[in-house]
């Protein structure tokens, strides 16, 4: 993993060169505000290889088309305001820098995505260190590749949710790399939709509408250190194959409909070393085959894991479930998935052997969690005597818990994983 | 014995009031999707379904609801189907997706890429038709 983020650093490094070495033959034109389409003036007078320096001021502009190779350098954070029309940059030309740029207030229409910056067919983009407010869509990547989104600020007012777009949206692209962005208010913080072979990694996505991230039909994807934090329903990795998911930290996706990871129709993926703290369901999956959820960490969920009948050969190993209410609740009563060497602190077991493994069978479906499946108004008598009563009763003569459901090796003491 | 009896036909109306199918708003941003478990914000192509019990099952997409329909025909027979008409700028304007006219366009990227946008009149059906190139279809031939 570790070594693709250098292999990754390494091109965006030899692309920057290249620009960089590019720029020593383009000539450099700095651009003051005041005259009206003073940006869209100068872009038409310079040429491939020019580097735009913007000066600070307020700049009116919309639809500002770049067709040639040029570095927009904002110094001090020049501000473009859309002023609630149309789009702010469109970039329809290869190895094309934006930075430094504030841009602010796109149009909303229900026929056209406007974005701040539309990357359009293109490749080798860059989009650096800009302050994205209020707009529609923030960085929009269509059928784009090799392109870099890297530390920007990405926010956009939660209320008005129904005309809302996504923070940075991806569609039909390979090859990205989005990283170190901060992402608040949007429909989905990040959304990929038909993109391939690409990286996300060390962003923070929370208090957005929907998802924090959101894969629709993409594979061969990462993502790494992310934070996803209070969005309306977590994460939702859907119709995907081969994807990857380390070291992300899962917090506070609360509410009825709301998970930590939705995973639908998911096959080939990897889930290590997350944290999820405080969701309503850590993991939710249905239809999911051969995914391996190892070192990770739940903490005070609804529901660690929510696992539907309808998933297959997917193996829990050497995770921590740790005061949850409850680790995990599935539908069906089969169960074709492997539990093993977890911790879960209500195992109650002991060992005798001294191997650091309960020596009995931790069943990590409650009996309650079996009657809430099937009537979720039961839930009113949660934590009431009668269910302790019952849960109780269970333990000693089971008879609803599905009996193929178990950990076989539970561990004695947590794993340490921070 | 009369008393008994007007409890009773209140009691009756109450009963028939609360079990007459009809179509219930989506709470956008709130309200999982019936088919594909995706929360429900766009409002140009949701879609709704009411068994002939009363329940309302939600649709983020038109061919979720198409697809969930097919799935269940136990709860789909006899059910009424209302589909957003699109571009009327109303998130609570819905129309009877059996008489709707449709139109099938990657244009439209719906959230399942369904990419079906209901019409309640063949007028407005007629400009995007125009401008897409593409001819307008009925609710069984949604696939």
């Amino acid at each position: 993993m570790g070594s693709y983020t250098i292999t990754m650093f390494k091109y965006f490094a030899l692309i920057s060169f290249l620009t960089i070495s590019l720029n020593s033959i383009g000539r450099t034109i700095v651009v003051a505000p005041g005259k009206s389409s003073v940006l869209k003036n100068t872009i038409l007078q310079a040429a491939d290889g020019d580097t735009l320096l913007v000066q600070k001021g307020i700049y009116k502009e919309q639809d500002i088309l770049v067709a040639k190779k040029l570095v927009i350098i904002g110094q001090g954070f020049p501000t473009i305001d859309g002023d609630h029309k149309g789009q702010l940059i469109v970039v329809t030309r290869d190895s094309v820098t934006i930075s430094g740029l504030q841009l602010q207030n796109t149009g909303r229409s229900s026929m056209t995505d406007m974005a701040a910056i539309r990357l359009q067919n293109v490749q080798f983009a860059r989009v650096v260190n800009n302050r994205l407010v209020n707009n529609t869509y923030g960085v929009y990547l269509q059928n784009s590749h090799y392109c870099l989104v890297y530390n920007n600020t990405i926010s956009a007012d939660a209320k008005d949710e129904l005309n809302s777009g996504n923070g940075i949206h991806a569609w039909k692209s390979t090859h990205l790399l989005i990283q170190s962005n901060k992402i608040k208010g949007h429909r989905d913080g990040i959304y990929f939709e038909f993109v391939t072979d690409s990286r996300i990694l060390y962003n923070t996505s929370d208090k957005n509408i929907r998802y924090g991230l959101h894969f629709m039909f993409s594979h061969q994807d990462v993502y790494t250190h992310n934070t996803f934090a209070d969005n309306g329903s977590g994460v939702a990795v859907m119709y995907s194959k081969k994807v990857e998911m380390y070291n992300n930290t899962f917090r506070h996706n609360w509410g009825d409909a709301s998970y930590a990871i939705l995973l639908k129709e998911i096959t080939d993926s990897k889930i290590e070393h997350n944290l999820f703290a405080k969701n309503t369901v850590g993991i939710y999956m249905e239809g999911t085959s051969r995914i391996d959820v190892r070192h990770n960490e739940f903490v005070e969920n609804g529901w660690a894991m929510r696992v539907q009948a309808s998933c297959d050969n997917n193996t829990f190993e050497k995770n921590n479930f740790l005061s949850n209410s409850f680790d995990v609740a599935t539908n069906g009563t089969m169960m074709l998935n492997i539990f093993n060497n977890n911790y879960w602190d209500k195992y109650d077991g002991y060992d005798l052997d001294k191997n650091k493994i309960g020596d009995v069978p931790y069943y990590p479906v409650s009996m309650y969690s079996v009657v809430t499946e099937r009537i979720p108004g039961a839930m009113i008598l949660y934590r009431s005597f009668l269910t302790d009563v019952m849960d109780q009763v269970e333990k000693l003569m089971p008879s609803v818990v599905p009996d193929q459901l178990k950990d076989n090796n539970p561990m004695m003491k947590s794993w340490k994983l921070r | 014995m009369r008393r008994f009896i007007s409890i009773a036909l209140v009691l009756q109306l109450i009963l028939l009031a609360s079990c007459k199918p009809q179509f219930e708003k989506i709470e956008y941003g709130k309200e999982a999707c019936s088919h594909c478990k995706m929360t429900i914000v766009d409002a140009r192509f949701a879609a709704e379904m009411v068994t002939s019990k009363g329940r309302a099952y939600k649709f983020d997409d038109i061919l979720c609801m198409k697809q969930y329909a097919d799935n269940n025909a136990d709860q789909s027979n006899n059910a009424l189907f209302f589909v957003a008409v699109y571009g009327s700028g109303n998130k609570d304007e819905f129309t009877d997706a059996k008489r709707a006219l449709y139109l099938k366009d990657d244009f439209f990227r719906s959230p399942m890429n369904g990419n079906y946008a209901a019409f309640s009149t063949t007028e407005a059906v007629k400009k995007l038709k125009d401008s897409l190139n593409v001819q307008p279809i009925a609710w069984e031939a949604i696939q």
